[in-house]
């Protein structure tokens, strides 16, 4: 089945660009990687559709063994055009796309998506799920991100509810924040008496004299690391916006 | 042919052999490249590095003239041992320290005769005063201690103090680094220059005054500074008169070790603040020798002010010249309960409510 799938998609990926039209109702759930059991392959699939039907936003999650030559930032925007994903004129969805050789995970939102699920929510939904990644439970991670998903996008569609517990526990820790700096100002106030470690105000005036002053540059180094990818998507098939980020797991 | 010279590397003070066949250096250690002329220069700020010598001419203080020591009494307490001295027309009953009270022991012996005496310029109404103004607006402050106002005694007090006089030769070294950053669409680069800065010269510094007696809390003496030496006179035992003074029994010897403390430091702040423009500054080495250092005995006038409070002693002090006064207070613990809570409760409570107005909007 799984090996049918890979042919299947190797080959709509070749086709896809020529004919479009081929590319239309690609499943939700990709286990190239061969991770998840039937029946959790059947369980995950279901809420899928069931999101999808719901929110008219797709949420897909895929896996491959590896993105061979592809960077996995371009892989998995090509795997998300070419296979047609995305509901409506904008393709509103996201997908998570695991690349088991290189141990990257890769969470690209778009259309509506990427108004719900931002870069900075892209790596709030990574710090969730990179443990269970990490462990190998790769159904607790896809159910976690399918909810955390719904929790964004049903947000952003219906509008967030009011956190009490949230707001609550911010309120009292900026309270107890500060109620502390207040009673320890107020508690300073009271000690007066600290020894001197300088004798900067017995400087004789116009005493000092620079005789020596060098600046020697000794060495170089430079840092390089890759750039959070985060783009507007004006071009191809993608009408509003796209983020893209991840890591490894 | 090939001359091989060692160097430190500054990265990592691993040694780099030089060999003038090559042109540019490469430390075995830590893989960072040189210039040559960079491990020359370098080289060059090591080998004009000196060391500290902090050394000081400690005679201070002059011979009593006949006749002076005659109308002088010494006191002794007989809690904390402390000798006081007052004229014999002053005549003291308990120690300006502890409170406890104090005999008359002799007549004043020995000692070195104090080469400077700042006088007294405040009064007894005027250190009243200041402490009235002390207790203002300290919240936690226990109401009932300054309702009751209950000051035990009030002492104008010459405590002794050696001046140090220097001229200060500093030679710091510091690792300094600058760091800029830049981005292409794929990557983000953080580029860190490395220096090595090096500041030498001059500094003098004039009258810095280190407490010499034991029973006079040092932070308290330093707590009052500064004194203002331009109002110092040279010492007549007129000045004793209606006032008490504390013998010193510690040296100008054994002062020179804080007096040492305070310049090395305020010489390294003033030549630091000499280095900028650099994200990171790192002393490596900051070397300072003195000049000229020699110590002069004195005299400054402090007002005391003691209270027992819940069984602990309370102390207090005016700088007799300028009026600046200091003291720790006791912290009234229901106090701190009750702001702790109605700040912690009124702000949760108000942060609350502006969230979920703002849910509303």
């Amino acid at each position: 089945m799984k090996r049918l799938f890979s042919i299947l998609f190797a080959m709509m990926l070749c086709i896809a660009l020529a004919v479009p039209a081929l590319a239309a109702d690609a499943p939700l759930l990709y286990d190239g990687a061969d991770l998840l059991t039937e029946r959790q392959e059947y369980e995950l699939l279901r809420r899928l559709e069931e999101v999808r039907d719901e929110y008219r936003v797709d949420v897909v999650i895929a896996t491959v063994d590896s993105t061979g030559s592809y960077y996995v930032d371009d892989y998995v925007e090509e795997f998300y055009d070419q296979l047609g994903y995305g509901q409506g004129p904008n393709h509103d969805g996201v997908i998570l796309l695991l690349s088991m050789e290189e141990r990257d995970y890769r969470i690209l939102s778009n259309g509506l998506a990427a108004d719900a699920i931002t870069l900075d929510e892209i790596y709030d939904i990574g710090d969730e799920i990179v443990p269970d990644l990490s462990d190998g439970d790769y159904a607790d991670a896809f159910a976690d991100f399918i909810e955390l998903c719904v929790y964004e996008i049903d947000g952003e569609i219906n509008g967030f509810p009011f956190d009490f517990g949230k707001s609550l526990l911010i309120s009292l820790g900026i309270g107890l924040v500060a109620a502390l700096i207040a009673v320890l100002v107020m508690g300073s106030q009271l000690r007066s008496v600290h020894a001197r470690n300088t004798a900067g105000e017995y400087t004789r005036p116009g005493s000092m004299h620079l005789t020596r002053s060098g600046d020697l540059f000794l060495y170089r180094t430079v840092d390089r690391r890759r750039r959070p990818k985060e783009s507007s998507g004006s071009s191809g098939r993608s009408g509003g916006s796209r983020n893209v980020g991840g890591g490894k797991f | 042919m090939s001359v091989l010279q060692q160097y430190k590397c500054p990265c990592c003070d691993g040694a780099i052999e030089f060999s003038s066949r090559e042109q540019r250096m490469k430390c075995p250690y830590c893989d960072t490249e040189f210039e040559m002329e960079t491990l020359e220069a370098y080289d060059r700020e090591l080998k004009e590095e000196s060391s500290d010598d902090m050394t000081w001419d400690t005679t201070a203080g002059g011979e009593w003239t006949e006749g002076e020591k005659e109308g002088l009494r010494v006191y002794v307490c007989q809690s904390c041992a402390g000798e006081i001295v007052t004229d014999e027309t002053t005549g003291a009953a308990s120690c300006p320290y502890c409170g406890n009270p104090v005999v008359m022991k002799e007549q004043f012996l020995g000692d070195l005769k104090p080469d400077f005496v700042i006088p007294f310029k405040l009064d007894k109404k005027a250190a009243v005063e200041a402490l009235k103004r002390h207790y203002k607006g300290k919240l936690l402050l226990p109401k009932v201690f300054s309702q009751e106002n209950h000051i035990q005694e009030i002492k104008g007090v010459y405590v002794p103090v050696w001046l140090f006089d220097t001229e200060a030769q500093a030679n710091m070294r510091w690792k300094a680094t600058r760091v800029r950053s830049w981005s292409d669409s794929d990557y983000i680069y953080t580029e860190t220059q490395h220096y090595s800065v090096t500041r030498g010269g001059t500094i003098a510094f004039d009258h810095v005054p280190v407490d010499g007696s034991t029973k006079m809390d040092d932070a308290l003496m330093e707590s009052i500074e500064p004194f203002d030496f331009s109002q110092a006179v040279d010492f007549r035992t007129a000045y004793l008169s209606g006032f008490l003074a504390d013998r010193y029994d510690v040296g100008s010897e054994q002062s020179v070790a804080r007096a040492n403390d305070r310049i090395r430091t305020s010489t390294e702040q003033a030549f630091a603040s000499t280095v900028g423009g650099y994200t990171t500054l790192i002393p490596v080495c900051n070397h300072v020798q003195l000049k000229n250092g020699r110590a002069k005995y004195a005299l400054y006038p402090v007002w005391l002010l003691n209270t027992t409070w819940n069984g602990k002693n309370y102390h207090f002090a005016m700088n007799g010249q300028t009026g600046r006064f200091v003291g720790d207070l006791p912290m009234d613990k229901s106090a701190l309960t009750r702001w702790f809570l109605g700040i912690f409760g009124a702000v949760s409570a108000a942060c609350f409510g502006i969230s979920w107005l703002l849910w509303l909007l």
